[in-house]
């Protein structure tokens, strides 16, 4: 499985799952450079031809809440650290 | 009839046939169908070349280039957003608010853009929800054939009519044809109710979830929102004045979007282009090609023919014929060339002797158009949704939408036949 990690001055990122999909909501605090990179992160997903793989609904006090299909995971975390969003990913047993 | 009329029945038939099974994708169906026509000899490359409407594909082309620049700007996810909240959450009350924004937009855009809008909203607001989005897909593409059908350029059997008929001018396509449209949604309205209720409930948590969100920050770029309105409006105005200016629609829809690429800059261009629905444009491109092989064999025209021989030239059942063989061949038989077919024959009544012709035009554009409605193959609008929800792991069945909109369309002919009947012909 993946294992991740983030700052909390950049990022605040919560896990749950629903049905097949996994559910981040994922605040970013006041003043932030995280805001910009998330956008960026949308922005990848978003202007794909796929427009169910990765779903962002975004929420005041710069809350993000994104839906993904379990077979994107990686490739959303992927992006994630990609953008310096998160300290570090590793494959865990 | 002739061997060459017999093939191009049976290559027909037999596309048609696959294309219903869902075995082979339908735009290889189709441009396999357009290639044994002309390798048989039944149609030459260059009749064939003429057979496809280039104006069409390029309104197509035109208006998906301009909706994809203008998506960027998130302004249909404002849309989508606020009407959600709006609705409080309810997926029921959503599906709704969504199916009459498809059917006003339909109305001024072409059906096909709209329904190039809406989808990608559709399926995010339906996951939100936890909701299938087939009653949501569904409602939306029905939506759209009876928006499309209320002005000129809402639909492509009205911008052929209107280009052929010069006397049917914008305001006379909505002082006409925009009433019985309006009728046949506030009918519908309740139907999808009926039909879809128990099949979209979800939890309050999701309900919350949708009326929480912040559709503030979804217009992203003002900058480019503005420049795609602009562009938008121009387009419009375009498509109001191109008969005017002696212009097709297509001319008006390409310049829009070859207009919004200059103002935005080269960088949006092979964005912009990559995310046209080729596989869609292709079909329609194998379409005309293949009906073209029923036209230049005499195959549509001996049936329309013998059709209209059976009226008798009489106004109240050559009105009634025309209505409901549009409508049906409409959801069978793609209905751009159905009507390329038939606006001649009404032309031929008008020299035979039939004074008032109007009544055929409105039976025609109303047949042509809520046909569209039968069937998953009956519009370019109903290809497009199927296309995307296919693409999605959300597949359409033809069945499964011939079993709604078969009936629906229906009900709408007959509004149609009792609309034409008491304001023209009684």
């Amino acid at each position: 499985m993946l294992k991740y990690e983030f700052d909390p001055r950049i990022l605040d990122i919560r896990e749950s799952e629903n049905e097949n999909d996994a559910e981040f909501l994922i605040r970013i605090p006041d003043g932030s450079p995280g805001l910009a990179e998330m956008r960026k992160v949308q922005h990848h997903f978003e202007d794909d031809n796929d427009y169910t793989d990765v779903l962002f609904y975004l929420y005041p006090n710069h809350e993000f809440k994104v839906i993904l299909q379990r077979e994107h995971y990686a490739d959303f975390l992927a992006e994630l650290m990609k953008r310096k969003l998160l300290r570090s990913l590793e494959w865990t047993d | 009839m002739e061997q060459q009329a017999i093939w191009a029945i049976i290559i027909f038939l037999a596309m048609y046939a696959l294309i219903i099974s869902e075995k082979i994708h339908r735009t290889i169906v189709a441009m396999a169908g357009a290639v044994l026509m002309v390798v048989l000899g039944i149609i030459d490359q260059e009749t064939a070349l003429h057979h496809i409407d280039f104006n069409t594909l390029g309104l197509l082309i035109g208006m998906m280039v301009i909706v994809n620049v203008t998506a960027e700007t998130g302004l249909f996810k404002y849309m989508a957003v606020e009407a959600a909240k709006k609705a409080k959450g309810e997926p029921i009350r959503i599906m709704i608010v969504l199916a009459l924004i498809t059917a006003v937009c339909s109305a001024f855009l072409d059906n096909v853009t709209t329904v190039l809008l809406m989808v990608p909203v559709t399926f995010s607001i339906t996951r939100q929800l936890r909701v299938r989005p087939f009653p949501f897909l569904v409602t939306q593409i029905i939506a759209s054939n009876v928006g499309g059908t209320a002005t000129l350029i809402g639909d492509p059997p009205n911008i052929m009519i209107g280009s052929e008929v010069k006397e049917l001018t914008f305001m006379a396509f909505l002082q006409n044809l925009a009433p019985i449209a309006i009728l046949i949604m506030a009918a519908y309205v309740p139907l999808f109710v009926l039909l879809f209720r128990k099949q979209l409930e979800t939890t309050p948590e999701a309900k919350a979830s949708v009326l929480a969100m912040d559709s503030s920050e979804l217009i992203e770029d003002r900058r480019l929102l503005i420049k795609c309105l602009t562009v938008i409006g121009l387009t419009l105005a375009g498509f109001f004045l191109h008969q005017a200016f002696h212009l097709e629609s297509a001319t008006v829809a390409l310049a829009g979007a070859f207009l919004l690429l200059l103002l935005t800059g080269e960088h949006k261009m092979e964005h912009a282009l990559t995310r046209v629905e080729w596989t869609t444009i292709f079909f329609f491109v194998g379409l005309f090609v293949a009906v073209s092989g029923l036209v230049e064999t005499g195959v549509i025209a001996k049936l329309a023919s013998g059709a209209m021989e059976w009226t008798g030239g009489e106004p109240v059942a050559s009105s009634m014929l025309i209505l409901w063989l549009s409508a049906i061949a409409s959801a069978f038989v793609d209905n751009i060339p159905f009507v390329a077919t038939m606006i001649p024959l009404i032309q031929e009544m008008g020299q035979m002797g039939v004074q008032n012709l109007e009544p055929l035009w409105w039976s025609l554009a109303l047949g042509a158009c809520l046909g569209g409605n039968g069937t998953l193959i009956g519009a370019s609008a109903n290809l497009i949704v199927a296309g995307l929800a296919g693409k999605e792991g959300h597949p359409i069945r033809f069945v499964e939408f011939m079993k709604l909109g078969f009936p629906l369309m229906l009900l709408s002919v007959a509004m149609s036949s009792i609309y034409v009947y008491l304001r023209y012909l009684m």
